[in-house]
C-alpha cells in the first residue's frame, strides 16, 4: 500500500483515502463473504470497516503497517456483524449455494453443503483465521499480526477449525456410504 | 475418512471458488457518508515518519549533534555577544539541567528532560539512547518513546491527567462515566483494575520522590474477542487512549498536592526484559514537582 496516500488520508485527504478504499474495497467484501457467509451481513462489515479506516486512520500510528490495521478494523466490523447474525438469524437472507463449475476441484456437491454447514459452526474467531490462511494464503504468524493474537494461538484456532470441518467432511462420507450399503 | 491434506485441499478450493461481488455499492455509500464521519484525532499528535529506520535516526541524531556545537559555541561567546541565553540542549554527555521537552517526532540525546508547563506538574526525567518524544507537552498529557511505540516490542511511558473514564470501554461512543470517577487515587486504580479484557495486579501502596500513591500492572488480553471494536480507556486532549492487545502497562498513579498524576509505562510481548527493567528505573527516578 501506498504510504503517502495514507498519510495524506490520515490529515483529511478525502480523494486519497476515495483510492486507498477503492484499491481495498473489493477484496474486504470478499473476505468478510468468506467469514460471514451472507452476502447482506458481508456488505455491512465492508462498510462498516471502510468507515472505521476513515474515521480512525489520524489514530493509526504507523502509516507502513496500514494493511494489517485495516484487516484488523475488517475482522472486528465481521464481528459485530456475526453478532447480529446469531441476533436475527431467523430473518437472515443466506447466500444461495455455488453452482459447481468445470473447473470445480470439489469431490461432491455434498462436500460443499457439509462444508458450508460446518463452517457456520464455527465462531468468527476460528473462520477468520481460515479465511486469511487458506484464502488470502498470508501465512500464519501473519494473521496472528492481523487478529492481535500469539502465533500459537492462531495455530490452535486453525487446528480447531479444520478438524471441524474434516468431521463435516467425514460425517458426508459415511451417510453417503450408509446409504450405498443400504 | 479424510486425510488433513484432503481437507484443506477442498476447504481452499471451496474458499476460492470464484465469486467475485463488486463492492461497488457499498464504495459508494462509504464515500458518500465521509462528509458527515469526522475522523476522530490521533491520542498521539504526531506519528513518526513512516520509513524513520537507524539510519535517519542516526543522521538526526548527528544533526542534533551538530546543533549542539553550534550552541555551545553561542554559549561560550559570552554575555553581550550572542542573543538570549539559550536553554542547553542535551548532549551526549549528561546535561547540567533539564531541556524542556521538544515537540512531538524528535528524537533526544541522552539527557535530562523537563515535562512542564503547559503541564501542571512538573516531571524530570533521566532519558538514555534511542528516545523520541511521541506526544507534545500538552495540559493533560505528554509522552515518549524508546525505539518504537509499537507492537511487537515497542515501549515508552505516558504522563497524564485522568479525569474520567469511558462508561463502555468498549464503545467509546457510549461517552464517560456518569455519575463520574471519584476524584482520589484508590478510585482510579480500581476502576482501571476492572476494565474488560485487563488481567490486572493488586494495586500496591508506592511513593516516587516523595509523593505516595498506587501501583499497578496490567496486561491486555482478548480484547478482539471482548471488545470487538477495541477497546478505550480515558479521553483526553489528544484523543482516547487506546489499548492493544498484548500491551503491558505499569501505571503509577500519584498524589501530587491533590492533583492525581498518572504514569503509564507501556510495553508488549515482545519488549525485551532489559527495557522493561530500564522503563521502571526512570519511572521510579523521576522528580516530580507541582506546577505552578
Amino acid at each position: 500500500m501506498d504510504t503517502d496516500l495514507v498519510v495524506r488520508a490520515q490529515h483529511g485527504d478525502k480523494e486519497a483515502y476515495a483510492f486507498l478504499a477503492t484499491e481495498i474495497a473489493d477484496r474486504f467484501l470478499a473476505v468478510a463473504r468468506r467469514i460471514l457467509r451472507d452476502i447482506d451481513l458481508a456488505e455491512d462489515a465492508t462498510q462498516q470497516a471502510l468507515l472505521a479506516i476513515w474515521r480512525d486512520l489520524p489514530q493509526l500510528r504507523d502509516p507502513a503497517r496500514f494493511d494489517a490495521w485495516s484487516y484488523r478494523l475488517l475482522v472486528r466490523a465481521c464481528y459485530a456483524e456475526g453478532r447480529k447474525e446469531r441476533r436475527w438469524a431467523p430473518n437472515l437472507r443466506l447466500l444461495p449455494a455455488d453452482e459447481p463449475t468445470a473447473a470445480d476441484s470439489f469431490d461432491s456437491v455434498a462436500d460443499r453443503d457439509q462444508l458450508e454447514s460446518g463452517f457456520r459452526r464455527l465462531s468468527i474467531d476460528h473462520r477468520a483465521v481460515v479465511v486469511l490462511h487458506h484464502y488470502l494464503d498470508l501465512p500464519l504468524e501473519r494473521v496472528a499480526e492481523l487478529l492481535g493474537v500469539p502465533v500459537g494461538t492462531a495455530h490452535s484456532r486453525l487446528h480447531y477449525a479444520m478438524r471441524g470441518l474434516r468431521a463435516a467432511l467425514d460425517a458426508d462420507a459415511r451417510s453417503t456410504a450408509r446409504e450405498v450399503a443400504q | 475418512m479424510s486425510t488433513d491434506r484432503d481437507t484443506t485441499r477442498i476447504v481452499r478450493s471451496w474458499l476460492k471458488s470464484d465469486q467475485h461481488e463488486s463492492a461497488d455499492r457499498v464504495l459508494d455509500s462509504v464515500l458518500d457518508q465521509l462528509d458527515t464521519t469526522p475522523q476522530r484525532r490521533a491520542w498521539w499528535p504526531a506519528r513518526r515518519l513512516p520509513g524513520m529506520n537507524q539510519a535517519m535516526r542516526i543522521a538526526l541524531a548527528s544533526a542534533a549533534v551538530v546543533v549542539v556545537a553550534l550552541i555551545g559555541i553561542t554559549l561560550f561567546r559570552g554575555p553581550g555577544i550572542g542573543s538570549d541565553p539559550i536553554a542547553p540542549t542535551p548532549s551526549p554527555s549528561a546535561a547540567p539541567s533539564p531541556v524542556a521537552l521538544p515537540g512531538a517526532g524528535t528524537l533526544l540525546l541522552p539527557g535530562s528532560y523537563l515535562i512542564g508547563d503547559p503541564f501542571p506538574v512538573h516531571v524530570t526525567v533521566d532519558l538514555g539512547e534511542n528516545w523520541g518524544v511521541w506526544g507534545s507537552v500538552a495540559p493533560d498529557v505528554a509522552a515518549v518513546y524508546q525505539e518504537t511505540p509499537d507492537v511487537p516490542d515497542g515501549r515508552g511511558f505516558i504522563v497524564v491527567l485522568v479525569d474520567n473514564l469511558y462508561s463502555d470501554p468498549c464503545d467509546q461512543a457510549s461517552g464517560l462515566m456518569d455519575p463520574p470517577l471519584g476524584p482520589t487515587v484508590d478510585d482510579l486504580a480500581s476502576a482501571l483494575a476492572n476494565q474488560p479484557s485487563t488481567d490486572a495486579s493488586e494495586p500496591i501502596d508506592v511513593t516516587i520522590d516523595g509523593y505516595s500513591g498506587k501501583y499497578l500492572e496490567y496486561t491486555m488480553t482478548g480484547i478482539t474477542e471482548e471488545c470487538p471494536g477495541g477497546l478505550v480507556r480515558w479521553p483526553s486532549s489528544q484523543g482516547p487512549r487506546q489499548a492493544l492487545d498484548g500491551e503491558h502497562d505499569q501505571v503509577w498513579i500519584l498524589d501530587v498536592e491533590r492533583v492525581r498524576l498518572v504514569i503509564d509505562a507501556f510495553s508488549f510481548r515482545g519488549t525485551p526484559a532489559a527495557a522493561m527493567t530500564e522503563l521502571r528505573q526512570i519511572v521510579e527516578s523521576m522528580q516530580i514537582e507541582p506546577g505552578t
